[in-house]
């Protein structure tokens, strides 16, 4: 029998000790996903709720049980470098507002070099520093680059990682952690990098690599680093690609600290493809942790993978025919499909087609539309917990 | 059970251990399952069980579905140790996996209960320290509130909004775009 006033839909209020006991909340409240609205929503329950989401122990404990952190947005500068703009990745309640990750640059000629372990680097041209900036804190650091660096652009990159390394903690709550800047520079005679410490708070010595072959004199260029072939993490190095007559890549191997140049797959770089724009160049995670690289080719708008093994070498593995795959008709009144990022948490690259952009995952091989529009040139993903927390 | 096993039979296998629920009905169970109980496992290293283990904040009707859980998961336990004799691994990876999705549907149907046996299950998980339980238990209570609004989760757990107004748009303030 219903009792008056209450629907059938909804028993009686139950006791639930295991709500009110603080050390079970806990346990719940730990297992909650990890989405961006999870915290915020249930802190609004009560005033215990309140009080346990928002305690340091907790949040390391939430952070800690996750693999890793959701993809919040991209980041992007403007065209003019005077701003550094976020672009969100989830749908409401989970989607992070742009205006609260916006920042406005003092110069103009600002372009952001990568986002990595909830952090963000941007070279400041005008001004000749870097900028680290940390979006959830607002915390923004300028740091002046060393005067060995030839301050061009093209001919200095870099990367951002965490500090604390892998063992042991969840990247994505790096916050309290200190960080390290790879940057790194090409030269005529070779390639070069420093890396700039927070916690000691000044660059290290300057470690370098000598091109294989020396750069024939009377050569009008060497090489230099590509605009759109972001840095990217792969096990425990970093690598940038460098371009000119050849393509080769630059790997930074934060363990031992030291520098190498490796050949790019035979046969994949041809100058007039680069220059008009028929080709475009990524690296990934193959088999969960060596190398990959990727050569796109814009008008067939297929991606060939490659694989680096340790004894073979460059190995050529699957091509995707991503037309196919994303069931598109090329189209002859709108823009060719271009690369616009890729992000290393996923082993996914973000392709902007006639018909929107789609990020496609690589093991396995899936895909998700993102968006109608994305306009910037392109777009470093941000993966974090939110809300930072202190 | 009544073990009618022969004098040859391992001493470890048969060890029965009786527990005693607040309501006084006592229940024999193997060592294996018992001590997937970590409170257990203490009492029984220190030696203290011979009697019959009193566990006074664990009614009979609980303790029955806790000691169901347990006999699962301690054959499951099992089967993992025994999995370095002579088989190949293929034959091997397929007995797990399908062990496994046993396992996972097992859970699944054990969870069908009312709010009220889930709560008791996560406090005797939680007394017992029977570390599978508790997170089975704890999840399912945590994969109720995604996606709710705060007013829902109140409302579904009869909890009482004592926020002050200041609180509360302090809140929203801060993180607004979460309750969109």
């Amino acid at each position: 029998m219903v009792r008056g006033g209450r629907r059938p839909s909804s028993p009686a209020p139950e006791p639930n000790p295991s709500l009110e006991v603080e050390d079970l909340l806990g346990q719940h409240l730990l297992r909650l996903p990890p989405r961006p609205s999870s915290l915020p929503r249930a802190s609004l329950v009560c005033k215990q709720w309140r009080r346990l989401l928002s305690d340091p122990h907790f949040l390391r404990r939430f952070r800690g049980r996750q693999a890793k952190p959701p993809l919040l947005g991209f980041f992007s500068h403007d065209f003019d470098g005077c701003k550094i703009e976020f672009t969100p990745a989830l749908d409401p309640p989970d989607r992070v507002p742009p205006a609260l990750f916006f920042l406005a640059l003092d110069g103009a000629k600002s372009v952001v070099l990568g986002c990595r372990h909830g952090r963000v680097l941007a070279v400041d041209w005008a001004c000749i520093h870097i900028l680290i900036w940390d979006p959830a804190s607002g915390d923004r650091l300028p740091v002046v680059i060393p005067p060995v660096f030839d301050y061009m652009p093209h001919t200095i990159n870099g990367a951002i990682v965490c500090a604390a390394g892998n063992e042991g903690h969840a990247h994505g709550d790096c916050s309290s952690n200190p960080f390290q800047v790879i940057m790194v520079g090409s030269s005529w005679e070779g390639v070069y990098a420093s890396v700039y410490s927070s916690a000691a708070d000044a660059w290290g010595n300057l470690v370098s690599a000598l091109w294989p072959s020396p750069i024939p004199p009377g050569d009008p260029i060497h090489p230099f680093f590509s605009n759109d072939c972001p840095s990217t993490l792969v096990g425990n190095c970093v690598y940038w690609l460098l371009i000119g007559w050849s393509a080769s890549i630059l790997e930074f191997d934060l363990g031992a600290q030291s520098l190498a140049i490796i050949e790019a797959p035979p046969n994949v770089y041809q100058v007039h493809a680069v220059v008009n724009r028929e080709s475009q160049f990524l690296f990934t995670s193959a088999d969960g942790g060596e190398l990959g690289f990727l050569v796109f080719s814009v008008p067939r708008f297929s991606a060939q993978l490659w694989k680096r093994d340790g004894i073979a070498g460059w190995v050529l593995g699957n091509t995707i025919e991503l037309s196919n795959l994303l069931s598109l008709t090329p189209s002859v009144d709108t823009a060719p499909p271009k690369i616009v990022g890729f992000f290393e948490g996923d082993n996914a690259i973000i392709t902007r087609t006639y018909d929107g952009v789609f990020m496609v995952y690589l093991e396995p091989l899936l895909f998700k539309k993102l968006s109608e529009r994305m306009a910037h040139y392109l777009y470093h993903p941000f993966a974090s917990f939110y809300p930072g927390g202190t | 059970m009544a073990s009618a096993g022969s004098g040859d039979e391992k001493a470890a296998a048969a060890a029965m251990i009786t527990l005693i629920s607040s309501d006084n009905e006592k229940f024999e169970v193997t060592e294996a399952t018992a001590t997937l109980s970590q409170t257990i496992r203490h009492m029984i290293e220190d030696g203290c069980t011979d009697g019959g283990v009193p566990l006074p904040n664990v009614t009979s009707k609980i303790l029955a579905r806790v000691i169901e859980y347990c006999k699962k998961h301690a054959t499951a336990a099992a089967g993992e140790e025994g999995s370095s004799s002579s088989f190949s691994d293929a034959a091997f990876l397929e007995v797990d996996r399908a062990f496994l999705e046993e396992l996972e549907e097992f859970d699944d149907a054990f969870l069908e209960v009312d709010r009220a046996t889930l709560f008791d299950l996560i406090l005797a998980a939680n007394y017992l320290d029977i570390k599978g339980l508790l997170n089975l238990t704890c999840q399912k209570v945590a994969d109720s509130v995604k996606g709710k609004t705060p007013e829902q989760i109140r409302e579904m757990y009869n909890i009482v909004n004592d926020l002050t107004p200041e609180e509360e748009a302090e809140i929203r303030r801060e993180t607004q775009w979460a309750f969109e």
